[in-house]
């Protein structure tokens, strides 16, 4: 008898669960997996900061690089011989405006100077209105972004080289 | 008397050229290259390879205490850039293994005031870069398999690639 009512019991436990679970399941299918996101890897950063600086390296140029994950952080970075003091910090920052931007860091700057309605994202935090820095894309999502200074032929040149870089590794991104 | 004065005069003259002339010369300083930063980061990744770490995060600075490389592994938690940044410059600082600067700095001794100190840490995996008694920069590094003694091995792997590289 005693058997019986347990077995009944946890007849009625697991009606129960059942329900529950059908309920959580209606409500939040997508709730059991976690968020995945792309992110560029430290060997992807590298193989862009070295064929940047090659490029870069052409006509003498002696560069800082910064390239930044998808969160913003700093993956890989490599400051330059002989650079002024402000170098290593523009080369984070350009890249921090291309990342949270989505866009080159010179797009940034035009859509945000002193005559626009956007002029007040300026005084966002680490953000740079210089050009030079440039998303790292798959789609319509920035895993990362690299930017630079200290080229010779200013923040063009700079650009140049940031999509050069990347297209070392625009194969591996998809 | 006239030519005896001027004598003087030139001598004193010739004195105080030799004086400023060595003065009037720019301090010259060996320093860390970002080219040799990365012999010392591969070599460091090399080191702990060995061990299967694979996953480490490295920081480099010049003689200055000032990042000249940083490498975020993929697998970083979030304290491991700065742990590496504050090892590889406590190193330089002190020109010594961050680990030999721990065990100096520990609570009952004189030194342990220097724990104070901005950005310095007191533990393993911090190498300076030495060409003979400069010390031109340091290696950081955090997350290797062997904790801070394996953190150690990997940046005096480094260092002293570094090291070689710069003479």
């Amino acid at each position: 008898m005693q058997t019986r009512l347990n077995v009944l019991a946890g007849s009625f436990a697991v009606v129960s669960i059942s329900l529950g679970a059908g309920l959580l399941a209606t409500a939040a299918p997508t709730v059991a997996q976690p968020l995945v996101q792309k992110n560029i890897s430290l060997q992807q950063a590298i193989t862009v900061v070295k064929a940047a600086i090659a490029e870069c390296g052409k006509d003498g140029s002696v560069i800082s690089i910064t390239v930044l994950d998808r969160d913003g952080e700093i993956r890989f970075a490599v400051r330059a011989n002989g650079a002024n003091p402000h170098n290593f910090e523009l080369s984070r920052r350009k890249a921090y405006t291309a990342k949270t931007f989505r866009g080159p860091s010179a797009n940034f700057a035009g859509k945000s100077a002193p005559d626009k309605d956007l002029f007040g994202q300026r005084e966002l935090k680490e953000v740079i209105p210089l050009g030079g820095g440039m998303p790292i894309m798959i789609g319509q999502d920035a895993i990362g972004a690299v930017g630079i200074s200290g080229a010779k032929g200013g923040q063009p040149a700079e650009e140049a080289c940031a999509k050069t870089g990347i297209a070392a590794i625009q194969s591996q991104l998809s | 008397m006239l030519r005896i004065t001027l004598l003087g005069l030139a001598g004193a003259a010739a004195a105080t050229a030799l004086i400023f002339t060595a003065q009037a010369k720019a301090l010259m300083e060996a320093n860390i290259s970002s080219e040799d930063a990365m012999v010392a980061y591969e070599a460091t990744l090399a080191e702990c390879r060995k061990s299967n770490s694979n996953d480490i995060t490295v920081v480099i600075v010049d003689r200055a205490g000032k990042e000249v490389l940083l490498a975020r592994s993929d697998g970083a938690s979030l304290h491991n850039l700065d742990l590496a940044r504050r090892k590889a410059y406590t190193a330089r600082t002190f020109r010594s293994s961050t680990t030999a600067w721990r065990d100096r700095s520990t609570g009952t001794q004189g030194a342990a005031g220097q724990r104070y100190l901005n950005d310095v840490i007191a533990l393993g995996g911090g190498m300076p870069i030495m060409l003979g008694q400069d010390a031109i920069g340091g290696v950081g590094v955090s997350g290797s398999n062997g904790g801070q003694p394996g953190d150690e091995a990997c940046a005096k792997a480094g260092a002293d690639a570094a090291a070689a590289a710069s003479r």
